[in-house]
């Protein structure tokens, strides 16, 4: 179900977004959008408008910053990029998104067990 | 934090921001939209996929807006945009709402500043909920200053207070370093400045025991005197100066804020006692600091002990027990009720003001119901809505609240300039904190109330029924029924308004029919008070007041001089007990009381009083001859019963003083009021001049011209017998009695005033709520008259109406007024607080106010034109 998928995306979208700017470099809105769709392998098909106000919101948290750049085709776009703040931000939530997933995993196993 | 600080900042730049993103987004569309027509996508095609990839943009727009700046800041910043806007599109309903308010606010927040100060704020002294004033409290509660006897008594039993102490009120005449200068002063026990709690700005108070009988004389000047007549010399502490024509060392000078009312003092003299021998004369008032934790009852119960042995050692009758009351009520006195009364006066007028403004609200409500229902269907909640309606009222109360400040402003200091001498702590009136929370309190009470009104009335516009009808509002009873009670409740509360006014300006009115007893024109007083260092005996001071008479007669423009210690109408220095030769006293009670007079030969005539009979004083009353007085026709009227008093005798004092003698009765004259003009007339005696002298007189001239003129002349005579002796208190007897008149006059403008605002906003209120009535039923009546209806039928229809409205409000405002007006009965003069004429004549007022004001609409209604009104459909 489509609502399933933006549910997961929800509490992630941040975790993701820092993480791909993290992996690619400074990229434009587009080319962050059509990145998480190209990992998630098209999975994920929210509306790409979504982004926005998430990558605001990293903006006021001072996670990453913006410039005004080019794209390839020269059109003027604004360009993002991961901050210091942003880097240590990433490692938190990567230690704790393992930990979770761990404990999730471990759970999993459990219900798998015969009584 | 930081989210919180980036959405602050983002507040300022609003509309970069806004454009950025917009820009933003176009960037992504056309990004994608060239993906897809490099996947070989026509333009078109490519253009739709983007925008579906992307979804809403405004949605999206929206989603970002929000997370930039504050969701209910800037629905609040749109509501108040949009009522900005609302208001602006409306100038007329919102400058006649706003000023309207703004009256009400303004006036009711100038009274309540003089309240505030006068009133409310305690007394600028440490712990002023301590002090307390002492007087005796006679029969009928009658309040009486304190003698000697009863003081030292309370100082030394005294077992509830820090401190105690007594003050008068005496003049003083300070001679030498300059002219001779009568100041307003004091004289106080030891412990006057302790129990107030102030330390002086040079020197030192009053200490413990510098009024025990031999101490040095010493005194205190006021910052004012200081800098005025001593230049404000720090060396003037330890000299010695002359006040009264006595030496005394100056002690210590009070800082500039220091004052005791009710007049502005600008000297204290020690008070010192010697033992006395009677109960008597009462001339002094006592103040005492209650110890920490003692109550005023305790205070009570102290004095009453007090007052026991006093009444041990001097025997009945004798007047009145000592009493405790806090000082701040003291000082503040009868002004209290005339404040509170114009407090309430003020009141009304706002509650009137703020009935019309919500009525002209309620009126716009229904016009808007479409607009409420269109914003409804386009998917506004009801909370939204009413948060508008709320916030477009508020906005309006406070432009209301911020205008009626400077009205208030304005008013206050209007107020402080027209009111009359008397009114105590009026220079500590200013717009403080408190009168801004008032206004801004009053203002936004009203917006809310207004807000909630016509909130809740859009919350249940039928959305369907209302859209349907095309541009009629439906406008059911909701509304019309709100406000025709909010027309009945203005009604009411003017007609409450209009009474009080209308009982005040018949008591005004009767005031000015008073007849005071002699001819006012052409009378001009002062007064002098000889000291007594200087004219030591009754005979030094006889000899100094017929010359100074002489002089003055001689005076080009003087028809005759006179001398007497007490003035009509105001001014009464001497009461005192008599009692009638053949009168027998019931067991305790005490001997009548009056004004006592002492005058001279010409005083009667040149007064006018009219000589009732027998004879008027003169040479034959002389100090050696048989002593005599002249009574009043009251005092002949109720103790000579059936006899002519002329012949008989009276003494003064009551059996306590056995000893006095028995004066001959050797005439009646007219009565003359010297307690005010609305004071009963009381029983006066009269003595003449030469059998008992006072230093202190008043010297009285009947004029040919204006009085005004002769003061110069009246000053070199008087310097040229003394060149010591100042001229007090010069004024003609037109002013005396304007002076006496102007607390009444004063607050019967005020509330008169208010009472024809009120009306007139109460009629333009009714006015407003019919015409709108019309308006609204002009297809009905539209109906009517095509069916056959009679012009004066739609005409009574429409009055009946109003006057069915009318009758409500006069009726609840008379049961309104009978209960409120017994508040007023003390300012009130010859008129009862129920006077039927003035009652009904308000009604009837009312009753004609409420239909001229509804005769205009429905005479529009008769002209409907049936056929304009049936095609409109």
């Amino acid at each position: 179900m489509p609502a399933d998928k933006s549910d997961i995306l929800h509490g992630t979208l941040d975790f993701i977004v820092l993480k791909t700017l993290h992996a690619m470099g400074p990229l434009h809105g587009y080319a962050i959008a059509r990145r998480i769709e190209q990992v998630s392998a098209d999975q994920l098909a929210i509306n790409q408008g979504t982004l926005y106000p998430a990558l605001l919101k990293l903006q006021q948290h001072g996670w990453i910053s913006t410039k005004w750049g080019a794209s390839s085709t020269g059109r003027r776009v604004k360009v993002y990029s991961i901050t210091r703040r942003g880097e240590q931000q990433l490692t938190t939530k990567e230690a704790e998104w393992q930990r979770a997933a761990g404990i999730v995993a471990k759970f999993y196993k459990l219900s798998k067990e015969p009584k | 934090m930081r989210p919180l600080l980036a959405r602050l900042l983002a507040l300022f730049r609003r509309g970069q921001l806004d454009d950025e993103f917009s820009d933003e987004m176009s960037a992504h569309l056309e990004l994608s939209t060239a993906d897809y027509l490099a996947r070989g996508m026509s333009l078109e095609d490519a253009r739709r996929a983007a925008r579906l990839r992307f979804g809403g943009t405004l949605q999206t727009a929206e989603a970002y807006r929000d997370r930039q700046g504050f969701p209910l800041l800037d629905s609040l910043w749109q509501d108040l945009r949009y009522a900005a806007r609302a208001l602006r599109k409306n100038p007329g309903f919102a400058a006649v709402a706003i000023l309207t308010l703004a009256l009400g606010v303004g006036a009711t927040t100038a009274i309540f500043t003089v309240v505030h100060a006068v009133l409310l704020r305690p007394l600028p002294f440490p712990e002023a909920d301590r002090l307390v004033e002492v007087r005796i409290v006679g029969r009928n509660a009658a309040v009486f200053p304190l003698p000697d006897t009863d003081f030292l008594a309370w100082r030394s039993q005294n077992n509830s207070a820090e401190a105690v102490a007594v003050y008068d009120s005496s003049s003083a005449t300070l001679t030498g370093d300059g002219p001779p200068e009568r100041l307003i002063s004091s004289a106080v026990t030891d412990r006057f400045f302790d129990v107030l709690g102030v330390q002086p700005l040079l020197g030192r108070v009053f200490h413990e025991g510098d009024d025990r009988p031999g101490a040095p004389k010493t005194t205190v000047l006021s910052h004012g005197l200081w800098m005025r007549r001593f230049h404000g010399d720090p060396a003037i502490v330890g000299r010695s100066i002359t006040v009264s024509g006595e030496p005394h060392v100056v002690i210590g000078v009070m800082p500039p804020a220091f004052d005791f009312l009710p007049a502005k003092k600008e000297l204290w003299r020690i008070l010192t006692m010697n033992e006395p021998r009677r109960r008597g004369p009462f001339y002094t008032w006592g103040i005492a600091r209650l110890k920490k934790g003692t109550t005023l009852d305790t205070m009570r119960a102290n004095l009453d002990a007090v007052s026991a042995t006093i009444k041990r050692q001097y025997p009945p009758p004798g007047a009145g027990k000592l009493y405790a009351i806090p000082l701040q009520e003291a000082i503040v006195g009868d002004v209290r009720q005339i404040l509170y009364v114009l407090l309430g006066a003020v009141g009304f007028l706002l509650l009137i003001a703020a009935a019309n403004v919500a009525n002209l609200l309620l009126a716009r409500a229904a016009g808007r119901e479409r607009e409420m229902a269109v914003r409804g269907a386009l998917g506004a909640g009801r909370a939204r809505i009413a948060a508008q309606l709320l916030t477009e009222s508020v906005v309006l109360a406070v432009l209301a609240g911020v205008l009626g400040l400077a009205v208030a402003s304005w008013g206050t200091r209007v107020l402080i300039a027209v009111a009359p001498q008397g009114i105590p702590r009026l220079n500590e009136v200013r717009m403080s904190t408190p009168v801004f929370l008032f206004a801004l309190a009053t203002a936004s009470a009203c917006g809310l109330l207004f807000g909630l009104i016509s909130a809740l009335r859009a919350s249940h516009v039928p959305l369907v029924e209302t859209l349907k009808e095309g541009g009629r509002g439906v406008s059911g009873g909701g509304h019309r029924r709100v406000q025709r009670l909010l027309v009945v409740a203005e009604i009411a509360l003017a007609l409450m308004l209009s009474t009080g006014a209308a009982l005040m300006v018949r008591s005004f009115v009767a005031l000015q029919r008073v007849n005071p007893g002699f001819e006012p024109s052409h009378l001009l007083t002062f007064r002098l008070s000889l000291p007594q260092t200087k004219y030591q005996n009754g005979a030094e001071q006889r000899d100094f007041y017929s010359r100074l008479l002489q002089r003055l007669e001689a005076l080009p423009g003087v028809r005759s001089a006179a001398l007497t210690i007490s003035v009509p109408p105001d001014v009464l220095a001497m009461t005192d007990n008599f009692i009638v030769e053949g009168q027998t006293l019931p067991p305790n009670q005490s001997a009548p009381l009056g004004p006592l007079i002492f005058v001279n030969d010409t005083y009667f005539s040149t007064i006018g009083a009219p000589l009732v009979s027998g004879r008027f004083f003169s040479e034959r009353d002389g100090e050696n001859a048989p002593a005599a007085a002249i009574v009043n026709e009251t005092l002949a009227r109720r103790y000579f019963p059936s006899v002519d008093p002329v012949g008989r005798r009276l003494k003064i004092g009551g059996p306590e003083r056995p000893t006095n003698t028995w004066m001959r009765v050797v005439g009646v004259v007219g009565d003359m009021s010297y307690s005010g003009l609305d004071a009963p007339s009381e029983p006066a005696v009269y003595l003449p001049f030469r059998q008992a002298t006072s230093n202190n007189q008043y010297v009285l001239l009947r004029t040919a011209g204006d009085p005004q003129s002769l003061a110069p002349a009246v000053q070199h005579a008087v310097a040229e017998l003394d060149k010591d002796l100042p001229v007090a208190s010069l004024r003609t007897m037109d002013q005396l009695m304007g002076e006496s008149k102007a607390p009444p006059r004063f607050r019967t403008i005020l509330v008169s005033l208010f009472a024809i605002v009120g009306l007139t906003l109460a009629s333009i209120g009714i006015y407003g709520v019919m015409a709108y009535a019309v308006a609204e039923r002009t297809h009905e009546i539209g109906v009517r008259l095509a069916l056959g209806a009679d012009r004066a039928d739609v005409l009574g229809m429409v009055l009946g109406e109003a006057m069915r409205l009318a009758a409500a409000g006069v009726a609840i405002g008379l049961a309104g007024a009978a209960a409120t007006t017994q508040l007023m009965r003390s300012l009130l003069f010859g008129v009862t607080p129920s006077d039927v004429p003035t009652f009904a004549g308000i009604a009837a007022l009312l009753a004609a106010t409420a239909f001229v004001a509804s005769y205009i609409p429905a005479r529009r209604a008769t002209r409907v034109d049936p056929m304009v009104a049936l095609r409109y459909e």
